[in-house]
């Protein structure tokens, strides 16, 4: 079995006391605009040299612990940075907190949901009405779509999506020619 | 030269064995230059006991101490509806174990799923050990990627009790796609369309160099070869009944007979377009009138027998490419793996689905064991290159209040990950909590498989929610799942490895062990 170079293993060690204050480009060694291709490719790469599965055969505890810990990062880097939507979320984390929140986190994943909700709606109400009035502009019931719309906009008066929506739904009922 | 590692393909009907010299796959035979060893244990008289093909020979002489199809019942509990539906046909004798766990009760003995398996896995190792002319210790074992960790510790347990030390336990799926690609310098994203005798799988995987990533898997381990053999049995019976009005399911050995009439029906299919299927003393009435069966089955009515079956395999395969977020106009190539496969009905269903050719030249039946054997040698090797990026097949999750489930890790996450979420307590000034771990795709506990628990406490008590408890799911490459809790306050923490149960304890497993070791397999 080959013997692992002494600087490696050292370097391995010393890497895994840091790791938590990399960021996920850096974990991967990819630039920030990289594409979704580059990032799978990193983490293949990143992958050939820390994968636990590389030093099974060795009995180096310290070593493999230090591996382990690089490696769950390695692979919560790739599964942040290939959602479209967690890593603009990642993104704007980064940003906000200059570099200081590296992680995405359970509060992260919660701050995204909400984050994406609010872009449809800051009420209940309002959501409620606005997914109605998808469904039925999907059953192509202009109609009902313009109204629910105008009942969502009645929650949430500043909702510019609602408003749209509704004259959207509104310039339909124009070419709807069903007779009462 | 270093101990050979072998890889094991343990199937529901057949197993294969293989390893790797000079850097290439070998599928290993046995005495007979079979390649494949069907999964079958018979109990002899003289306490002897017979695995493989011979033992399969016995399904009709001995039906009640030959048992068949294990790897159904393995790791699963007494009530769950796949060992109903086996005690309906088995014509063994399935009883209750401690801890709701499953027995198979052979001439007044009583025996644990994995101690069946562990005999046909000590067999495999003979094979290997007759061929290879040195001892074997070592072995990756695959299973269904659908299996969860219940089944796959049960799995790993039969290992152990057979002498082996298990290296890993991989999905089916990824090792054939292993083999596939091993050395092949490829880069291309491929599905494995793995039907196999008992469960069938679906797996997406990206292939680079020597590095298997799995995209996304899914699976229905209800569903497999031996339910098309099913539907052909009862049709049969159905059709005795017409014809003579009498009842053969009434006669378990009559019953036996039909299903591997059934099976061999099915197998003809794989090249023929009409099977004529002759009985002799098929059934014998009360009166000890015997009567055959006969009848002439084409592929027509064969395909509407068992078309809702294949149309099954292909919603899963939708729920694979869907986690993957790819259609099967993203992939390069499909994969088929499992006997069923050969069957044109399945080969042209999949054709079609995919929208393109399978690959041609892998034998659906050795492919496994052969993935599974590089996995071995590239882990205790480090000359072997192929690494495998896998995934967790089921979401992982914590019980709560109200017989509520939070998932921690989603399914089809790549490994090794560690996941931390925050809970609270639910009563003003508890002293402990309960800390359940579950897995399962539903949010109710009752629709999920309890993997274990532990008790957290030494945290500061205080107002119901107003204490943090930080819970931290880690799994590692070897997909062992360690849970640990900690009051973020205090400091204060505790943590277990997962201890998986199998069903049994530690002492029935040596037990076993010293019992299996003594088996004298012929």
């Amino acid at each position: 079995m080959a013997r692992l170079d002494p600087k490696f293993v050292g370097q391995v060690i010393a890497l895994a006391k840091v790791i938590d204050k990399f960021d996920y480009y850096k974990i991967l060694q990819v630039q920030r605009q990289a594409s979704l291709g580059q990032i799978r490719k990193a983490y293949h790469k990143q992958s050939r040299i820390f994968h636990p599965d590389r030093y099974f055969h060795l009995d180096d505890k310290a070593f493999k612990d230090s591996i382990f810990r690089i490696s769950k990062r390695v692979t919560e880097a790739y599964v942040t940075l290939r959602d479209a939507q967690k890593r603009s979320f990642y993104d704007k984390q980064l940003e906000e907190t200059q570099g200081q929140k590296l992680r995405y986190t359970e509060e992260s994943d919660q701050a995204q949901k909400q984050s994406k909700k609010e872009e449809i709606g800051k009420t209940d109400q309002g959501r409620r009405m606005y997914r109605q009035g998808m469904q039925l502009l999907d059953r192509k019931d202009f109609r009902g779509a313009e109204r629910a719309f105008k009942m969502a906009a009645a929650y949430e008066p500043d909702n510019e999506l609602f408003k749209q929506k509704a004259e959207e739904a509104g310039a339909q009922i124009k070419t709807d020619y069903a007779i009462k | 030269m270093a101990e050979p590692v072998i890889g094991i393909d343990l199937g529901t009907s057949y197993s294969c064995v293989a390893t790797v010299v000079d850097g290439q796959p070998e599928v290993i035979p046995n005495e007979w230059g079979e390649r494949t060893q069907a999964s079958v244990v018979s109990f002899l008289d003289d306490g002897r006991v017979q695995v493989g093909n011979d033992a399969k020979r016995r399904l009709l002489t001995h039906p009640r101490r030959t048992i068949y199809s294990a790897k159904r019942l393995i790791g699963r509990y007494m009530f769950s509806p796949e060992v109903k539906k086996a005690m309906a046909v088995c014509p063994y004798e399935i009883v209750e174990g401690p801890n709701h766990g499953v027995r198979i009760k052979v001439m007044g003995e009583e025996y644990s799923l994995p101690q069946v398996s562990a005999l046909v896995l000590k067999e495999m190792k003979e094979i290997a050990e007759a061929y290879l002319d040195v001892t074997v210790s070592k072995a990756v074992v695959t299973v269904p990627a659908y299996f969860n960790d219940n089944q796959r510790q049960a799995t790993a347990d039969a290992g152990r009790i057979a002498g082996l030390e298990i290296l890993r336990i991989i999905n089916e799926p990824t090792a054939a796609a292993l083999a596939y690609g091993f050395g092949q310098h490829l880069h291309e994203r491929v599905a494995i369309y793995d039907l196999g005798g008992g469960t069938f799988d679906i797996s997406i995987m990206e292939i680079g160099e020597d590095t298997f990533e799995v995209l996304s898997t899914a699976g229905d381990t209800y569903l497999g070869g031996d339910d098309i053999d099913m539907r052909l049995m009862d049709y049969f019976a159905d059709l005795f009944m017409q014809q003579t009005g009498l009842n053969l399911r009434s006669d378990v050995n009559a019953l036996q007979r039909l299903r591997e009439v059934a099976e061999e029906t099915k197998k003809a299919f794989s090249t023929r377009k009409k099977v004529k299927v002759n009985v002799p003393e098929a059934f014998s009435d009360e009166s000890g009138e015997v009567y055959d069966f006969q009848t002439v089955i084409d592929s027509d009515t064969f395909v509407q027998l068992t078309m809702d079956l294949v149309q099954r395999s292909f919603k899963v395969c939708d729920e694979a490419l869907q986690s993957a977020g790819l259609t099967v106009h993203d992939l390069d190539g499909v994969i088929l793996v499992g006997g069923p496969t050969r069957l044109p009905l399945i080969r042209d269903s999949v054709r079609h689905y995919f929208d393109k050719e399978p690959v041609a030249g892998i034998d659906p039946d050795e492919v496994v064991a052969m993935g599974a054997a590089i996995q071995a040698s590239a882990l205790v090797d480090s000359e072997t290159t192929a690494f495998l990026l896998d995934i967790t097949p089921l979401t992982l999750r914590l019980g709560t209040v109200g017989g509520y489930t939070e998932q921690i890790i989603a399914r089809n996450t790549p490994v090794p990950i560690d996941r931390t979420r925050t809970f609270t307590t639910s009563r003003d000034n508890q002293e402990r909590v309960k800390i359940r771990i579950y897995q399962g795709e539903s949010n109710r506990v009752d629709e999920n498989v309890m993997l274990g628990e532990f008790e957290f406490s030494g945290f500061r008590v205080a107002p119901r929610g107003e204490v943090q408890i930080e819970v931290t799911f880690e799994i590692d490459s070897n997909g062992i799942l360690n849970v640990s809790a900690m009051d973020p306050e205090t400091g204060q923490s505790a943590s277990t490895e997962v201890s998986l149960s199998s069903g049994l304890t530690e002492a029935e497993i040596q037990a076993s062990m010293t019992q299996v070791a003594n088996a004298d397999l012929i």
